[in-house]
């Protein structure tokens, strides 16, 4: 190794360079002599400093930073010669990979330079005791999993307490007994942990702990970075602690018997310590939805997570008992609860566990002596924000009644007392009796909180029909407003699609009210197109006439998923069934309804064959018989023009719609068209043809596509 | 008290082109068209109206009258306290299809339900195809009261949507239970004057 220039740039240097020996002479034996340079947060800057992303610095980003701190020789200038730099990187890149130093590689390069900037000789191999421990293994998730597998070996044993406690369930004729972790595992599943069992409640805390890796040390609490979430948290990270008992208050000992002790939750979803494996943790800073994880280390998991629950218990009681309340047979349970209810539940509990711990977390700020409350509360928003009583109320009532068998119109008067009373207690505050508008917006915030997401779950006799509508629906695409006798506003911009829109979104939305704002949307839309279609002068509003066959063409369209189910809710929770409101209900009510019965008879100039045809999904032959049945349709009537020729419909009541219809297609286009009729006549029906190809080709389309074979 | 104590639902049921949708525009805005009228007016109208000494809220419900709709009625009828058939003096055929919603109104909604039959297009006199006597003895002969209506020309429309408004809330009161009795003497009160006036302003 030929170090002249670095001597001759080192006065002081001796002649014969101290040997590598010299300098960590006296280091610690055993171990990884650079672990409490590790340690040094200044080391771990120095490495942001240098560029590191995602862990890895890259070669020519270290050189830069050498450069720029002087520590490498520039001409004439005092530094580590180039040479010695190749030299130190080398060693130093122990995986020798291409993505640059790891930060325990990077603490090897940094000793190295120290070395060699004090005149020292570099050694010709690493020696053992500067290996980073976790580069011993030459794949990442090696590396992890021997971090893993060292972290087993700690004498930390799993959970404290034992995991084999049963609790036992009293019932009429004898006990159920639950395995704690079953038990745990269907709080958890069923809503931010409150579950009746046979008028016992059952109510399940939960807090996350969050640990990050260090290079070198493993995971740990104490590795958190600033934006990181406390040690302890919620699972969103909006609540945030080093104390648990912040992040889930201790329940009220008179009210609530403990059941088992804070465990690890440990699922399929995690290893058998009950971490989760991530890429990052939440911040408090921007609460939010976790990370994915991985049940066990993947390379670039730099934190990890595991779940801790506390399970207890309460006798329930009401007021007033609950309306005939099945008692729940054992056996059946864990299949019905899991089947029936997780599906449609864990959108809804994932959310409110979040609010539970948000709501624990207030009480605990309450208790402390910070009044959350503000008088000066002005929008319905906030105020509803404040309203942690009722927040928490409403958890506490959803998860009970939850599972209470009764049909849809009980649970509705159940549900309908609850939010009076709730109502009752938020009439109490001052503010809200004063001004009745912002009483209103708040209780509509209410019902919102309420039933967000929960249609599918108050409302449980309409699946099958709901199921039989969308098929039919989707069957019926090649519909055409023709023989709905419907005008046709399809193209018409942006009012249709708009109004389609909107009986589509009718589930995204969650109060009766703000459904039926939907339709009320929807229907001014409508209204629109047929305004833009009305002749001049004639711009009288339409009638009922008028509306339903394009109410129910929007309807088919929109193909509204549990369109059945969102119409009883609003019928059963709504509070206006005989107004305006009753009314635009009805509206899609009546379209659902002529929808699900809609046969050949109803749709004019579609004979049974073409129906069947439609009905078996068969949109060629529908095609075909349609054309058939338009052909005999243009013989026995070669006078008529095509917009009303196709009336296969036998009966004298239609016959005479018929004729009225010609009768005013008569006097409308008398003076204008007469010239041009028939140039018209021929384009309307190359238009209509051609447009009622699409839309066949469309529905075809959809028939085939993959996510249709799945219905 | 709550909306149902004094709202009334009344559905307008009638063969299409009978005239429906005229007749509830002409009573929303008193004038056969009216370039200003609502969206949705032309097939719902709130109306409050001052019957028997109290306010009352009258939800007037239009229907498709289409018969390929036929099946939809109950939807509409469901919960109605009142119903207004309308058919066309000048065709046959509507009122065969006003005795038909009669019957299916009685058969489904039962007795409690007011119903009034409407003659419309009076103005059309001499094409009338109804004999009036049939029309008269009919609506008798199912407890129903008749009117002729034009919408043309606003003739018969208050008449008939008062008189409806008074026999359903007569109806309301009989079957509640007898705790307020001080409502024996029934006072017919129109609604506040004022229509009559820009007319007159008009004049001068």
């Amino acid at each position: 190794m030929n170090n002249s220039r670095s001597q001759a740039s080192a006065p002081p240097a001796p002649p014969a360079p101290p040997s590598y020996e010299d300098f960590v002479k006296g280091g610690e034996s055993g171990g990884w002599a650079l672990s409490a340079c590790a340690a040094d947060p200044a080391m771990r800057r120095a490495f942001l400093e240098a560029g590191a992303s995602e862990g890895w610095v890259s070669g020519s980003k270290l050189r830069k930073y050498c450069e720029k701190e002087g520590l490498m020789e520039t001409k004439g200038g005092p530094g580590v010669p180039k040479r010695a730099l190749a030299v130190a990187w080398d060693l130093a890149d122990v995986r020798q990979d291409s993505r640059g130093l790891s930060f325990d590689e990077f603490c090897v390069f940094m000793h190295l330079l120290c070395i060699a900037s004090a005149g020292g000789s570099l050694p010709s191999s690493l020696p053992p005791e500067l290996v980073p421990p976790t580069a011993e293994e030459e794949d990442d998730e090696l590396i992890a999993r021997a971090l893993q597998d060292a972290y087993d070996d700690e004498e930390e044993g799993p959970p404290s307490a034992p995991r084999s406690s049963e609790v036992t369930i009293r019932d009429g004729d004898g006990g159920y007994r639950f395995d704690v972790d079953a038990l745990t595992d269907l709080v958890l599943a069923q809503g931010s942990g409150l579950l009746e069992l046979d008028r016992t409640l059952f109510a399940c805390d939960e807090a996350m702990e969050n640990e990050r890796w260090s290079p070198g040390s493993g995971f740990g609490s104490e590795y958190l970075l600033a934006t990181d979430v406390e040690k302890w948290s919620s699972e969103d990270g909006s609540v945030c602690s080093r104390d648990r008992s912040f992040v889930a208050p201790t329940r009220d000992p008179e009210a609530w018997r403990l059941v088992a002790e804070w465990r690890v939750h440990i699922s399929a979803a995690t290893d058998r310590y009950g971490w989760a494996y991530c890429r990052g943790l939440p911040s408090p800073l921007a609460p939010g939805a976790p990370f994915a994880s991985s049940a066990s280390p993947f390379a670039g998991a730099v934190a990890r997570r595991r779940r801790w629950t506390r399970l207890y218990s309460r006798p329930l009681v009401s007021a007033k008992p609950v309306t005939k309340s099945t008692p729940i047979k054992h056996p059946a349970l864990l299949a019905r609860l899991q089947d029936s209810f997780k599906s449609g539940v864990n959108e809804l509990n994932r959310r409110l566990s979040g609010d539970q711990i948000r709501t624990s977390a207030a009480a605990a700020a309450a208790a402390a002596g910070k009044k959350p409350r503000d008088a000066l509360v002005s929008s319905a928003r906030e105020k509803w924000a404040g309203a942690k009583a009722s927040k928490a109320a409403i958890q506490a009532f959803l998860r009970a009644s939850a599972l209470v068998e009764s049909s849809d119109e009980e649970r509705a008067s159940r549900v309908k007392d609850f939010v009076r009373s709730e109502a009752a207690s938020l009439r109490k505050d001052r503010a809200l009796q004063r001004d009745p508008q912002l009483f209103e917006d708040v209780l509509e915030e209410l019902r919102a909180e309420l039933f967000r997401g929960t249609t599918g779950i108050l409302i449980s006799e309409c699946e099958a029909a709901d199921l039989e509508l969308a098929e039919k629906l989707r069957k019926l695409q090649p519909v055409t407003p023709q023989m709905l006798d419907a005008v046709d506003v399809e193209h018409i911009e942006p009012h249709w699609p708009r109004a389609v829109d909107s009986i589509r979104s009718i589930g995204d939305v969650h109060t009766p009210k703000r459904k039926v704002r939907k339709v009320r949307a929807a229907l001014d839309d409508i209204i629109a197109c047929l305004a833009r279609k009305a002749k001049d002068g004639e711009d009288k509003p339409p009638g009922a006439d008028d509306l339903l066959p394009l109410v129910i063409l929007a309807t088919l369209r929109a193909r509204t998923p549990s369109l059945l189910a969102n119409l009883k809710f609003v019928e059963l929770y709504g509070d206006n069934n005989i107004g305006e409101d009753g009314f635009l209900l009805t509206q899609i009510a009546a379209a659902a309804s002529f929808l699900q019965n809609v046969d050949a008879t109803q749709l004019r100039g579609v004979n049974v064959d073409a129906f069947e045809a439609l009905m078996r999904g068969d949109v060629q032959n529908f095609n075909t018989a349609l054309r058939n049945t338009q052909e005999q349709d243009l013989l026995l009537f070669p006078t008529e023009n095509h917009a009303s020729s196709s009336s296969s419909s036998s009966s004298a009541d239609g016959h005479r719609d018929l004729l009225l219809l010609l009768q005013n297609d008569d006097d409308d286009e008398e003076e204008k068209e007469e010239v041009k009729e028939e140039e018209v006549d021929l384009e309307a029906a190359a238009k209509d043809s051609s447009r009622s190809s699409r839309l066949v080709s469309q529905a075809s389309e959809d028939l085939n596509s993959p996510k249709f074979t799945s219905l | 008290m709550g909306p149902r104590d004094n709202g009334f639902k009344v559905v307008l049921l009638g063969e299409g082109r009978v005239g429906k949708t005229s007749i509830l525009l002409r009573y929303v805005k008193g004038e056969f068209s009216d370039r200003q009228v609502s969206t949705l007016q032309a097939s719902y109208l709130d109306r409050r109206l001052a019957v028997q000494d109290q306010s009352i809220q009258l939800s007037i419900w239009d229907t498709a009258g289409q018969e390929r709709f036929h099946a939809l009625g109950p939807i509409y009828y469901r919960d109605a306290d009142g119903a207004l058939l309308v058919y066309d003096i000048t065709d046959y055929s509507s009122f065969n299809k006003v005795t038909k919603w009669v019957r299916e109104l009685r058969q489904i909604v039962g007795a409690e339900i007011c119903i009034t039959i409407a003659g419309n297009k009076i103005d059309l006199e001499k094409h009338r195809a109804v004999p009036e006597d049939e029309a008269l003895d009919y609506a008798r002969s199912v407890n129903a009261t008749h009117v002729y209506t034009s919408a043309k020309q606003n003739k018969g429309l208050d008449h008939a949507f008062l008189d409806l408004a008074d026999r359903m809330c007569k109806r309301r009161q009989a079957q509640r239970p007898p705790s307020n009795p001080s409502r024996k003497h029934l006072l017919l009160v129109d609604e506040p004057a004022a229509p009559p006036k820009p007319k007159q302003n008009n004049c001068c």
